[in-house]
């Protein structure tokens, strides 16, 4: 499944990603860890920001992310439509929070000081089920683009793919499959043919 | 998209992918909240009986869903 990819996605992306699932006592390796991995590489931020994923949108990225960790994993997108029906997320949060304690609706890893469990020896973990989705979603976008490698821009089209707080986060900062895919075809497109700025 | 179309989605509700998206976060709202809520019974003292009574589901279905997060 890994062969394809790329030598930075190897050894320091799915690794970083595994160390940090491991970090906070997760069970298995999620979209978001895949995503923070990816946007915690040095190496990687260059090729990222070309495709409009700069050092601004991975910071919103990250405090939406945070925000919907507290709301149970949902979006701002979601809680919106929770309000079409007249359900207050936020409210309905904050009542849960003041009689469960703090994080009572907190989605994915236990929150520090909440858990009982023994601490477990950090090893390989296993990729969530999203997590594997975002991956079949990276190489199935790499063959669709006739790239032989995997990179970067496959690894954010395959986590796009997948429906969720993290694809929400980044469409909210105007990354999109689409909108990614047309910044590639753009860095693609040598400025050699008929170059629009010669008019004559 | 005809102009009909466009109104039924500015008014959001008949636009499937709004109600579609609800449910779904419905569902997520409501793993999270039976999480914490089965949490805190244990922590009173509840027995799974009692906590699969008031859900009306079967002790066995609330046990295997939650008992990994309560310690006992």
């Amino acid at each position: 499944m890994f062969q394809r990819f790329s030598r930075t996605m190897r050894e320091a992306v799915l690794v970083e990603a595994q160390r940090r699932a491991a970090a906070e006592g997760a069970a298995e390796i999620g979209v978001e860890h895949l995503y923070a991995a990816l946007t915690g590489t040095a190496r990687c931020a260059a090729r990222l920001a070309a495709i409009g994923l700069g050092a601004a949108q991975v910071t919103a990225v990250r405090e939406a992310l945070e925000h919907s960790r507290r709301r149970a994993g949902l979006s701002r997108r979601d809680a919106d439509a929770l309000q079409t029906y007249g359900i207050d997320v936020a409210s309905l949060v904050e009542r849960a929070e003041a009689q469960l304690g703090q994080d009572a609706l907190a989605a994915a890893a236990p929150a520090t000081g909440g858990g009982r469990r023994s601490q477990r020896p950090p090893r390989s973990l296993p990729f969530a089920g999203e997590a594997k989705r975002a991956i079949e979603g990276a190489l199935r976008q790499a063959r669709a683009r006739a790239d032989r490698e995997l990179r970067e821009e496959h690894l954010l089209l395959g986590m796009l793919t997948v429906r969720g707080p993290l694809a929400d986060a980044l469409a909210d900062q105007g990354v999109t499959l689409a909108s990614v895919h047309s910044a590639l075809d753009a860095l693609d497109a040598p400025a050699a043919p008929g170059g629009s700025e010669r008019s004559a | 998209m005809n102009e009909a179309t466009t109104l039924a989605g500015a008014a959001g509700d008949r636009d499937p992918r709004v109600g579609l998206r609800a449910v779904a976060a419905l569902r997520r709202l409501l793993e999270q909240l039976e999480r914490a809520q089965v949490r805190s019974a244990r922590e009173q003292g509840w027995a799974w009986q009692e906590i699969a009574n008031e859900l009306g589901v079967s002790r066995q279905a609330v046990h295997k869903k939650h008992s990994g997060h309560s310690g006992g």
